[in-house]
């Protein structure tokens, strides 16, 4: 227990040292698909490690416009069952929003 | 400390920081206003102490082309690219947006790399080119807001909305030859105006006297800025350009890696398969919590971290943080906790980027 935390976060209970280790590599698997499907589906010319979880995936970042936006839609429908809607920038904003939308939508 | 001509006219006694020997503003007024202003106004920065280094001649194209780690030898004229220099040992020098016309390219540099920038491109030098530094004679103004765009459209007799993003222009301004660049580092949208150093007061007023009724337009100072900037993880020299290699600090997306060659070209590859053992990532906790840079990051009682950065994030009213992570918990969605200097420990909970929604995402200009 952890007697400095606030209201809000002393239910938090920390997981282990393993514990937190095996959720990290489950995370970091998700990313890793979705970074190989984006490369796989979009036809880009790059290796999926080469994208970083926080880089923007329009403009700046990884390039992709509004077209690829449209496949992306129909490629996570496809691969996670999860439906995004064309209102929703905000999952374009890494491939770690786009894991968070995921798990927050999938159905277990 | 030295102050350019455009801080010197508008610093008055606000707060003020040293970024490699020059003056820059911290805050005109109050850090939330301020960056209130940036997320729902426009904000007016000073940027007149960055490096603004000109180079021309015959190949001068090829000589940045090869030290730079993006692919600039076909782009564009009128068109803008933010590129990251490095070393001979693969170590970041800074993150650097060029601009290219018809017989030059002007390398804006970060402010606190100026100098380093600069003796680079000296020491690298090739017979049939050469390097200017302007940084003196030239002021660089940013406007950044989710109405940045109602503001530039003052400036520019085309529309706006035509400007496409890193791309610029060079127009007329009172008789005064001015670059109009958008481009932007916090997310929302961004213009970048160029203009020479002894008009730059006068054009920083009359900007300043644009805002009306709709639009608040306010002078920024460097800590709002920042803040934003983190919020969206623009890459700060001062934060990712120290200790880190570009892996580490995840700056992978701004090289180009299929390009030929580069400087650092061997030996960033050499590290890449040596593998990477830590990571940046981002973190919030609680407002309250007592948390610093160079505080540790623990799991049970192994440290496998620690904090680099470490702010107060208006939007999310909490505190937003970078911390480099061993590489195998550097991941979004995890909690981890933080041991101050007191030897407190404090919840941390790591984060998914953007960690704030920019209003200009969902705002088109028209």
């Amino acid at each position: 227990m952890n007697p400095q935390y606030n209201d809000m976060e002393r239910g938090t209970t920390l997981l282990t040292y393993q514990e937190t280790k095996e959720k990290a590599e489950k995370r970091r698997e998700l990313t890793q698909r979705i970074k190989a499907i984006i490369v796989e589906r979009l036809n880009l010319d790059m290796e999926p490690s080469l994208i970083t979880d926080d880089q923007p995936l329009f403009g700046r970042g990884l390039g992709l416009d509004s077209i690829d936006a449209l496949e992306l839609f129909v490629v996570i429908e496809d691969e996670f069952g999860v439906t995004i809607y064309d209102d929703n920038m905000e999952v374009f904003g890494s491939v770690n929003k786009l894991a968070d939308y995921i798990l927050e939508n999938i159905e277990e | 400390m030295k102050t350019t001509l455009l801080t010197k006219n508008i610093m008055n006694d606000h707060a003020c920081r040293v970024a490699d020997g020059y003056a820059v503003v911290s805050a005109y007024t109050d850090v939330n206003e301020e960056y209130c202003v940036l997320r729902g106004g426009v904000g007016l920065i000073d940027l007149s102490s960055v490096g603004k280094i000109k180079v021309t001649g015959e190949s001068h194209v090829e000589f940045i082309n090869a030290l730079v780690t993006k692919e600039i030898e076909f782009l564009d004229i009128e068109k803008s690219l933010y590129t990251l220099l490095l070393d001979g040992d693969g170590q970041v020098i800074d993150l650097v947006n060029v601009y290219k016309t018809e017989d030059a390219i002007l390398i804006e540099t970060s402010i606190t790399k100026r100098s380093a920038v600069l003796a680079w491109l000296n020491e690298r030098k090739v017979d049939d080119v050469e390097i200017e530094d302007l940084s003196e004679m030239l002021a660089m103004i940013g406007l950044e807001g989710p109405y940045a765009w109602k503001l530039g459209q003052r400036l520019i007799d085309f529309e706006i909305s035509s400007l496409p993003f890193q791309a610029f222009v060079e127009i007329d301004w009172n008789g005064h030859h001015v670059f109009f660049a958008r481009t932007g580092v916090t997310g929302e949208y961004g213009y970048k105006i160029i203009v020479q150093m002894d008009v730059a007061h006068q054009m920083w007023e009359t900007l300043l006297g644009y805002a009306d009724e709709d639009v608040k337009v306010q002078a920024v100072g460097m800590d709002a800025l920042e803040i934003a900037m983190m919020e969206v993880r623009q890459p700060n020299m001062t934060v990712e350009g120290n200790e880190l290699t570009l892996y580490e600090a995840c700056l992978e997306w701004l090289v180009s890696f299929d390009k030929e060659d580069f400087a650092g070209f061997d030996a960033i590859h050499s590290m890449r398969e040596q593998g990477v053992k830590q990571r940046l990532i981002g973190f919030v906790t609680n407002p309250d919590h007592m948390l610093d840079a160079n505080d540790s990051v623990v799991v049970e009682d192994t440290n496998v971290g620690k904090v680099l950065q470490i702010c107060y994030s208006p939007s999310l009213d909490k505190k937003l943080g970078l911390a480099v992570i061993q590489e195998e918990f550097s991941v979004s969605g995890i909690d981890l906790e933080g041991l101050n200097q007191n030897g407190e420990r404090v919840l941390i909970q790591t984060q998914s980027s953007p960690y704030t929604f920019p209003k200009s995402w969902s705002i088109k200009i028209i």
